[in-house]
């Protein structure tokens, strides 16, 4: 018999200091701003986008634009993250954290990025959140604010991750010698946010040596961007792998059934494969190698590897665990679990989120579609799955589900179980309509897809559909995030002292015939599958032939 | 050597043998990958040598 | 050892099933296989003819000078936008569009001295004929042996299509258009498409059929691809990479006509 022997999480944010847990509160108050502003801005280009609000400037949507993606995919997974790494040194560690004042100094140089990419937006010409040197020209003085608020963005990285690294190592020391497997791979994680610094600097030291005129024009800052690009969109993955790790356990008892050596393997391949696979987002630039192109659709895949060992680890572990309590049946073991929590509901909605994302993801990886689909509306399409519906829902739990332990409250209120599926609601809507118009061309980062009459009329009704599905989005992630950031500055129900679920017998969860995930994966690459074929049959039905010509 | 430090240098290991193939390969010609892995491969190795150490 | 650790669970429960599992996920590799999309990309143009064996593939790649952003090997944006305004003079029509390899019935005129330098000139008579008479038309010797191998081929007949006439096109993208901004091409023939970004990164892509045919360009950066519309139609040229406010203004035509 294998009891529950995890403490839970309220013990463990219990045996933080003070300050430490207010360290953690503030960064996750920091974060829920961050997520409410990027909705909002979010909302507006969407609307914008569907004809529904239009700006006085051309250069007003797009500043819009360039905050919507700076406040999201920057500032709010950042400080998320940060809260996540302190939440799993805590659990690792159960005592207070080491370096916690870097972690006050990592947010303060975080608000004060905030501050930076603000001022440079509003001053300097709108560059996106990719801010290209190329269309800064004469306003340098905005753009050195802007660039340097991603300076101060890497050093705030690295202040953040500091004090988890160095809890996690104290961690080590204390315990037996090894870590448990979340502890690995928290430490492994906390690895890539300081390699996701490096890549910051990289990219932008030389733009903002060239915006305060010492230094040329960087060369070749597009191929520097999809590089940082690449490491910051899969460390929120791996985050989100380790949230679900975390979670599980408090939500329903169980925890892995293939040991913590297992897990362990597949961080650590997660990692292994995150820089090979940076080569798609670079297939339609001129002058690759055509082998290059081919290359980066085959290692690619391999990414795929660790996410869906993940993912079947996690499944198969809460599925045996529901069979081994009792539950019968194919889908009884989901039943069984616990939907008067949010959290539930919030990671079942993640996980079909999840499973929508992956399948339009492993469309674009292949190199042959990318002039079919890359640059298009497929792409926010594809990634607002994975970047909302899966890694913000994901990280939304665990805000919610610490709130209470670190001195806010967060009560359970019935409403808030249908945000999550309000929410996909919306992904979906905006998603599939995004995915529809981006296979027929629709271009992302324009405010006005209408070309003024010249674009296919269809373009004009799947805009207005992705601006219902922003509505929908907005209105259930703004509830969501209203709701957590009211318990975090205590408002709101009092949270009732949480359950802690039991724990099935390992020995009987291990000889369940737990066969759900296994058919998930099975129908999840089926669905791959079709997508792909569906991609390659529109293109060849389309009557152009274009081939790459005669490089030099 | 624990599993926790070998699978970390692993991590450095294969991440250096990349940062190559981008620095020295014609065909992939992409110093700003070969900088970025590189100097991740170091860190991983730094990461692995600090947890050995305790 | 796996084994060992793994005997007595059942198999969804088994290290080894989920790794082979997860594998799964590489047997993408053989659907790219079936769908023909494994090999090595840029095939030769004349192998690429829907109908004729092979599948056609679109935006496969581009062939670029100079690759990530360094512009050797191919022309200077100053050499390529002199390019681009001797081809848009040397096949205008008279209805404002550029039709290479079209030349009408002749319409004798004065040679302008200025044509070819006014990105946003309106349209100007056609000068095929009398191409050799431009005074602009020598910039480039070599590429405009190329661009313009017939000068005199405005006293035949119209359409003209000898072999290395009228197969290229010049498009360059700039804040905030293309030139030319209006294309007439032929169904059925293939052209090579030279583009060029010469101020900022752009896209060049054109929305055909139920999809479109993506092209990013980068500045200074030469970008060619050979491209065949197999049925007639007009389609709207777009740029599909953030360029700065005008962005969704920049759009131009192409008629397959």
């Amino acid at each position: 018999m294998t009891p529950n022997t995890h403490s839970s999480l309220s013990d463990s944010l219990a045996a933080l200091a003070p300050g430490d847990r207010r360290l953690i509160r503030s960064l996750f108050i920091a974060a829920l701003a961050a997520l409410a502003l990027g909705l909002l801005l979010g909302l507006w280009v969407a609307l914008a986008r569907a004809g529904w609000a239009r700006p006085d400037l051309p250069e007003t949507g797009y500043r819009l634009l360039t905050l919507h993606g700076v406040a999201v995919f920057f500032d709010w997974l950042t400080l998320a993250q940060a809260g996540l790494l302190l939440v799993l040194a805590a659990q690792e560690r159960k005592a207070p954290l080491s370096l916690a004042w870097m972690g006050w100094a990592g947010l303060v140089v975080m608000l004060v990025a905030f501050v930076l990419h603000l001022l440079g937006t509003v001053w300097g010409n709108p560059l996106l959140y990719d801010g290209s040197p190329e269309l800064v020209a004469e306003a340098s003085q905005g753009a050195l604010l802007f660039y340097s608020g991603y300076g101060a963005l890497a050093l705030g990285l690295v202040l953040l991750a500091l004090p988890g690294l160095a809890t996690l190592v104290k961690a080590r020391k204390a315990g037996s010698g090894s870590w448990s497997a979340l502890g690995f791979g928290a430490f492994a994680w906390a690895g890539l946010l300081l390699v996701s610094a490096i890549a910051l600097a990289n990219t932008f030291l030389p733009a903002i040596l060239w915006a305060a005129g010492w230094g040329g024009m960087p060369a070749d800052h597009a191929t520097l961007w999809h590089l940082l690009f690449h490491n910051m969109h899969y460390l929120p993955l791996l985050g989100t792998m380790l949230a679900w790790y975390l979670l599980l356990p408090e939500l329903t008892g169980a925890r892995s059934i293939f040991g913590s050596g297992f897990s362990k393997l597949v961080f650590c391949l997660y990692l292994v494969f995150v820089p090979p696979t940076s080569l798609y987002h670079m297939f339609l630039e001129p002058g690759l190698d055509p082998m290059v192109l081919v290359l980066g659709s085959l290692l690619s895949l391999f990414i795929g590897v660790p996410t869906i060992a993940a993912f079947l680890v996690v499944m198969t572990s809460l599925e045996a665990h529901g069979r081994a309590r009792g539950a019968r049946g194919g889908l009884g073991w989901l039943k069984a679990l616990d939907w008067s929590q949010t959290a539930t509901h919030s990671l079942a909605a993640a996980v079909i989120n999840l499973a929508l994302g992956g399948v339009l993801a492993f469309v674009l990886i292949q190199e042959k579609l990318a002039g079919l689909l890359s640059d298009t509306f497929f792409v926010p399409g594809y990634f607002h799955f994975m970047t909302l519906g899966v890694v913000t829902l994901s990280l939304l739990t665990v805000a919610e589900r610490i709130a209470p332990a670190l001195g806010g409250r967060g009560g359970s209120v019935a409403w808030a179980r249908y945000l999550p599926w309000l929410i996909t609601l919306g992904l979906f809507l905006f998603g599939v309509a995004g995915v529809v118009a981006g296979s027929q061309g629709m271009p992302r980062r324009v405010l006005d897809a209408s070309y003024e009459g010249l674009a296919p009329t269809s373009w004009v009704l799947l805009s207005w559909i992705i601006g219902i599905g922003a509505l929908l989005m907005a209105l259930g992630l703004g509830l969501m995030v209203a709701r957590i950031g009211a318990a975090y500055l205590g408002f709101g129900p009092k949270a009732l002292a949480a359950e802690q679920p039991q724990a099935a017998l390992e020995e009987l969860a291990l000889k369940q015939g737990a066969w759900g995930a296994s058919l998930a994966v099975a129908l999840l690459l089926t669905l791959i599958t079709a997508a792909t074929w569906g991609a390659f049959a529109l293109m060849r039905s389309l009557p152009v032939i274009a081939i790459g010509g005669a490089g030099h | 050597m624990s599993q926790d430090v070998l699978l970390l240098g692993l991590i450095s290991a294969v991440w250096a043998v990349l940062a190559l193939a981008y620095a020295l390969v014609p065909m992939l010609n992409m110093p700003g990958s070969a900088l970025i892995w590189g100097s991740g491969a170091g860190l991983f190795l730094g990461l692995a040598l600090w947890v050995r150490r305790g | 050892m796996t084994q060992a650790l793994d005997s007595g669970r059942s198999l969804p429960t088994r290290r080894g099933f989920v790794a082979a599992a997860s594998l799964g996920i590489l047997g993408l590799y053989g659907v790219w296989a079936a769908l023909g999309a494994s090999g090595k990309s840029g095939k030769d143009v004349s192998e690429g003819h829907a109908g004729h064996g092979e599948e056609p593939e679109i935006a496969s790649s581009s062939g670029g000078h100079g690759g990530h952003g360094a512009s050797a090997g191919g022309p200077s944006t100053d050499d390529f936008r002199r390019l681009t305004e001797d081809f848009s003079k040397r096949w205008k029509q008279q209805d404002g569009s550029v039709r290479p390899g079209y030349v009408p019935e002749p319409v004798h005129s004065e040679p302008d001295p200025h044509a070819g330098h006014d990105m946003h000139a309106q349209p100007v008579q056609p000068e095929a004929g009398h191409a050799g008479h431009d005074p602009h038309a020598g910039h480039d010797m070599q590429a405009m042996q190329a661009l313009a191998p017939n000068i005199h081929a405005g006293h035949e007949a119209a359409p003209v299509d000898t072999a290395g006439s009228g197969n290229e096109v010049y498009l360059m993208a700039y804040q905030w258009g293309f030139e030319p901004s209006w294309l007439k091409l032929e169904a059925g023939k293939t052209y090579r498409f030279r583009m060029m970004a010469v101020d900022a990164s752009h896209g060049a892509s054109i929305q055909i059929g139920s999809g479109s045919l993506i092209t990013r360009l980068r500045q200074g950066v030469l970008t060619e691809r050979d491209i065949t519309f197999t049925a007639k139609g007009s389609h709207l040229l777009y740029c599909t990479v953030f360029c700065g406010a005008f962005h969704d203004r920049m759009t131009a035509r192409i008629d397959v006509v």
